[in-house]
């Protein structure tokens, strides 16, 4: 077992803060490593990549994951010109293990990919997601984290292409003894690329979170626009919300955006509930899992939701959420 | 009687889609013309383009204002001619006040400098006229203004800048009786101080009534369709501007 | 015009201090104990100050440059001795004071004389008869304010001074507080005694160059119950040293139910590397409240920092950076919640052009203990052209359920269609620009005393029309 520091953002703050990066394990992977489509198109970093092996190329469809301790897994996700592609990966992880997902999207297509991820105690999952948009090319992930003692995770998304498109939504819960640990990045080079990032989750008990959010707008990209969103619920008295939203910037016909509320649910719905006869403890459990339960939904893939549904439903039952 | 503004055979592109296909037209010192068209006919571009906005691209014909060719200039230099566009959306600018806004952008025409308190006389002065609450000068310029308060506060400017010609785009739409009323008298009490003229973009007529039109242009799909005095108006508020759309098709 | 008053003596005696040896000698060796001997030794410092400069002294050696931020290589960490004792005599004369330094002196309608003295090259402009005044209204409010290196001396606020002194910044901060702690020299002290609420503005202008302020210089304010003070530091004038290093500290201790309002324009020379520390603590129900804005300098780390250790305390953060050619301004602010109901507003603008950096960046770290509290954080960014850069870098570390923390960030550019609309009312292209952008500084001007107000804004329309124009 190595250790390595990933999920590094590109550009460093205080040291001080504990939140540039983090350290991992990187699991020893039985055979030779052959790494996972481009190394330097990464969230994690190109250590991590190195360390991927059982690479397997899809083009669609249902794949259902279980990774044991050691384990990785890399999927390339083809696509045809103009083509759309449509993914949905159920991760089920224990021990240390990895997961590394990549598209080189061509000309005008459109790959869709849903990722569920499911922990489970003393887990330590790193999963990355790394993608790379041409022209008109769009990528679309959701992604659902419900729980897992240690979730690495990241979506690296270069905009090469004109009017290349990402749209990246997040939910997450996460409770007790929980670190989750998310670094996001968009590369906008094509011209008129957009994106749009909007993350949701809840943190109860002592949980541990970190959100870095980076949309760096190139020179040369004239006409993009990225923008991206945190919404956190805090329920948890010594949870832990660590959010980073950066953006970089070297052209000036681009617009850029960001923005985070972390807190508590407004007293205002707080009392709605309670006034109708819904006690405050239950009303936050309530509103926190609508809002993954919408995105589980929006997911489009029947399949996935209702497994989903159901882990979220269990962990709802034994604790807040 | 001369000359003031003279369009000729105007063509005007924008995102390399040609607006206007040679439109000629001409104002003479102290008249009123009108232009009229449906929606989408070009009206506005043609407003614009004789401000200079950077929007558009004229690809063919010229713009003379007393005589000088105009067509390359920037739109400040046009302004410091004279010329001056009632914007139908005009911007907002935060942290700048509509006074000091204003005090500057006559500085630079008139190219004197006019103190403070002078300043702020003949600002009042010209809100007076449009019944503005003088609480407005001090107001961040067009920020958080309603559509009629921007309307007026372009009529504002207008009487405090005094151009040799007004364009004003679609200055009555989106307003109350009211505030066509308050409008109206601001456009008036610009024509009667300065002799100035107007080229007024509408397809409304109430705002015209209490002037007098000397020419009407009808704009259909960026040509003229047609061309006539004062009567044309009423034939167009009664029978509309199918028949003249007509005789561009042909 | 080369006239040396007594005052501009003075202001030389510190970088005076007698090396008999070649200069060569020392130049290489970086900074050693004997070096701040000499200094303690020349303005006679108590004991503890000097045995605190070399405790700072050895912390320096130990601390690590900055692993994050803008490059400062250009700094010679080796011959840091350069800085703190420049081989050429600093405020030689008026000939060598850069020409765009010179410009600005005459765009911005300084008198001559007082260009000299901020230029630091002649005699100190005639201020103290305003000063005077201004001290004698001070002094009869029962207020303190005078200058760190005599207070010291004094038995009426040694104590206090001891007792406070980089306590707020200590010299483990980080090297340049290290190396702020051992060669500091100059700067003000300011007591607030109870319920003394100051009605005028203090301004450290009136005291610039009163005593080698300027590069190492230490502002301690203490505020005590009750009270209310606002100080305004700098000038828009831009400060010209030769030696191109600035690492001054600035600690304020607001006390209960008191208010500081801490005001400062800086505009150093753009050769500078300005690496300034600023922190407040705030007791309960107090609050402070920094205006900054940050033009001049080649490069520059700054973030005034809060920390609110008492219920009720707030911190509000306005500030304004423009980062125009060869510049890399890294600046914003740092709040720490560390009480109950403690509450924390920042609003930055910034903006970029002609090549220029400017990167803002916080931390809102709200404590366990901090219940109840609230941060909203407001940043927007201005890209005037594309050979230029803008990043936004936040972080909020939030570590109770009970807090509400807002954050929203904004970068963009000049809309075309605002620009028409001014030039169509007659104003240029630059000049249209420069309104705009005044604008979007408005949210700063605005909390500055009027004449800051209309200085800063000449300083940007100076910095919008120097390049494009």
């Amino acid at each position: 077992m190595r250790k390595a520091v990933v999920n590094a953002m590109p550009e460093p703050t205080w040291n001080r803060l504990k939140i540039n990066d983090i350290t991992v394990s990187l699991p020893d992977a039985p055979g030779n490593a052959d790494g996972c489509g481009d190394p330097s198109v990464t969230a994690l970093g190109s250590a991590f990549c190195a360390a991927v092996s059982d690479t397997v190329s899809i083009s669609g469809g249902f794949s259902d994951i279980q990774l044991g301790n050691g384990e990785t897994k890399g999927t390339v996700i083809s696509a045809e010109k103009y083509g759309v592609s449509e993914v949905t990966e159920y991760i089920c992880a224990e021990g240390n293990c990895a997961l590394r997902t990549f598209a080189d999207i061509p000309e005008g297509a459109r790959v869709k990919l849903v990722q569920v991820i499911e922990g489970s105690q003393g887990t330590e999952l790193l999963n990355d997601v790394g993608v790379k948009a041409a022209d008109g090319a769009r990528f679309e992930i959701t992604q659902i984290f419900l729980g897992g003692s240690r979730t690495v995770s990241g979506v690296y998304a270069e905009l090469d292409g004109y009017r290349s498109e990402l749209e990246c939504r997040i939910g997450y819960t996460v409770g007790k003894d929980e670190l989750l640990d998310i670094n996001n990045i968009v590369i906008h080079k094509g011209k008129r690329s957009r994106s749009e990032t909007d993350v949701k989750g809840v943190l109860s008990d002592n949980a541990v979170k970190t959100f870095r959010g980076t949309i760096d707008l190139r020179n040369g990209a004239s006409g993009a626009k990225g923008a991206e969103n945190e919404d956190v619920l805090l329920i948890g008295e010594t949870a832990v919300n660590n959010t980073v939203p950066v953006i970089l910037c070297t052209e000036e016909d681009v617009e850029g955006s960001h923005g985070a509320s972390i807190g508590r649910l407004p007293d205002d719905v707080l009392y709605y509930m309670t006034a109708r006869g819904i006690p405050l403890e239950k009303a936050n459990g309530i509103i926190a899992a609508a809002r993954l339960e919408s995105l589980i939904r929006g997911t489009g893939d029947e399949q996935a939701a209702e497994r989903a549904l159901k882990a979220l439903a269990e962990r709802s039952s034994d604790a807040v959420l | 009687m001369s000359e003031l503004l003279k369009i000729t055979d105007l063509r005007i592109s924008a995102d390399e889609k040609e607006i206007l296909h040679g439109v000629s037209l001409a104002v003479n010192m102290g008249e009123t013309h009108v232009i009229m068209g449906p929606n989408g006919a070009g009206k506005s571009t043609l407003g614009s383009a004789v401000m200079g906005s950077p929007e558009y691209t004229v690809t063919g014909g010229n713009i003379t204002f007393l005589g000088e060719d105009i067509t390359g200039e920037t739109p400040d230099k046009r302004a410091k001619r004279g010329i001056f566009l009632s914007f139908q959306n005009p911007v907002e600018i935060p942290g700048i006040t509509l006074a000091s806004f204003l005090r500057s952008a006559y500085e630079q025409i008139t190219g004197e400098r006019i103190k403070l308190f002078e300043f702020r006389k003949k600002l009042k002065a010209s809100m007076e006229v449009l019944d503005m609450d003088p609480a407005y000068a001090d107001r961040e310029l067009n920020v958080g203004f309603s559509g009629g308060e921007k309307k007026k506060a372009e009529i504002l400017q207008l009487l405090v800048l005094r151009p040799k010609l007004a364009i004003l785009d679609e200055t009555d739409s989106g307003l109350d009786v009211d505030a066509v009323k308050t409008v109206s008298a601001g456009i008036k009490a610009y024509k009667e101080t300065t002799d100035g003229s107007l080229l007024i973009i509408t397809h409304n007529t109430k705002i015209l009534d209490s002037l007098s039109v000397d020419r009407v242009h009808l704009i259909a799909d960026g040509r003229i369709a047609a061309e006539g005095g004062a009567e044309l108006i009423g034939d167009i508020t009664e029978n509309g501007f199918g028949k003249y759309i007509g005789q561009v098709a042909e | 015009m080369k006239e040396k008053t007594q005052v501009a003596d003075v202001d030389r005696a510190f970088y005076d201090f007698r090396f008999d040896e070649d200069e060569s000698d020392f130049l290489g060796t970086g900074l050693t104990p004997e070096m701040i001997g000499e200094i303690s030794a020349e303005k006679n410092d108590p004991e503890w100050m000097r045995k605190f400069r070399l405790h700072s002294l050895e912390v320096y050696r130990k601390l690590e440059m900055p692993q994050w931020g803008p490059d400062i290589s250009g700094l010679d960490m080796d011959n840091i001795v350069t800085y703190i004792r420049p081989k050429k005599r600093m405020q030689s004369d008026w000939d060598s004071v850069p020409d765009d330094i010179k410009q600005t002196f005459e765009k911005l309608g300084i008198p001559q004389a007082e260009r000299e003295s901020l230029a630091g090259v002649g005699a100190q402009y005639d201020s103290e008869l305003v000063y005077h005044n201004v001290r004698k209204e001070v002094a009869e409010s029962g207020v303190v304010y005078t200058d760190l290196e005599s207070a010291m001396h004094d038995e009426r606020y040694a104590e206090m001074i001891r007792s406070h002194f980089m306590k707020l910044v200590p010299p483990t901060d980080h090297k340049f507080a290290a190396l702020h702690g051992a060669v500091w020299s100059g700067g003000s002290f300011v007591y607030v005694p109870d319920g003394v609420r100051l009605e005028i503005p203090l301004q450290s202008y009136f005291r610039l160059n009163a005593r080698s302020a300027g590069q190492f210089e230490h502002t301690l304010i203490i505020v005590g119950e009750n009270a209310y003070l606002h100080f305004i530091e700098g000038c828009s004038a831009p400060k010209y040293y030769e030696a191109g290093l600035h690492a001054g500290c600035v600690e304020l201790f607001v006390g209960r139910n008191s208010t500081l309002r801490y005001s400062t324009i800086e505009n150093w020379s753009k050769n500078m590397y300005n690496l300034n520390t600023k922190r407040a603590t705030v007791a309960e129900n107090g609050r402070v409240e920094w205006v900054s804005g940050s033009f001049g300098s080649h490069v520059s780390y700054l973030y005034p920092m809060s920390i609110l250790n008492g219920r009720g305390a707030r911190a509000e953060f306005t500030g304004i950076t423009f980062a125009g050619e060869g510049q890399d301004l890294d600046t914003g602010t740092k709040i720490v919640h560390n009480a109950p109901e403690t509450s924390s507003y920042v609003n930055t603008r910034s903006i970029s052009k002609s090549g220029g950096i400017s990167t803002f960046r916080s931390s809102v770290v709200v404590n366990e203990n901090a219940v109840g509290s609230k941060s909203a954080v407001s940043c927007e960014s201005l890209m005037l052209d594309s050979i230029s850069r803008s990043d936004t870098i936040p972080a909020m570390v939030i570590k109770t359920d009970k807090a509400d923390v807002g954050h929203e960030a904004r970068i963009g550019r000049i809309s075309d269609e605002a620009v028409f609309y001014l030039m169509s009312r007659g104003l240029d292209e630059n000049s249209a620009k420069a309104l705009i952008v005044s604008g979007f500084a408005d949210t700063v001007s605005k909390e500055l005393p009027l004449e800051y107000a209309a200085e800063m804004n000449n300083l940007i329309n100076i910095e919008m029309k120097g390049s494009i124009g």
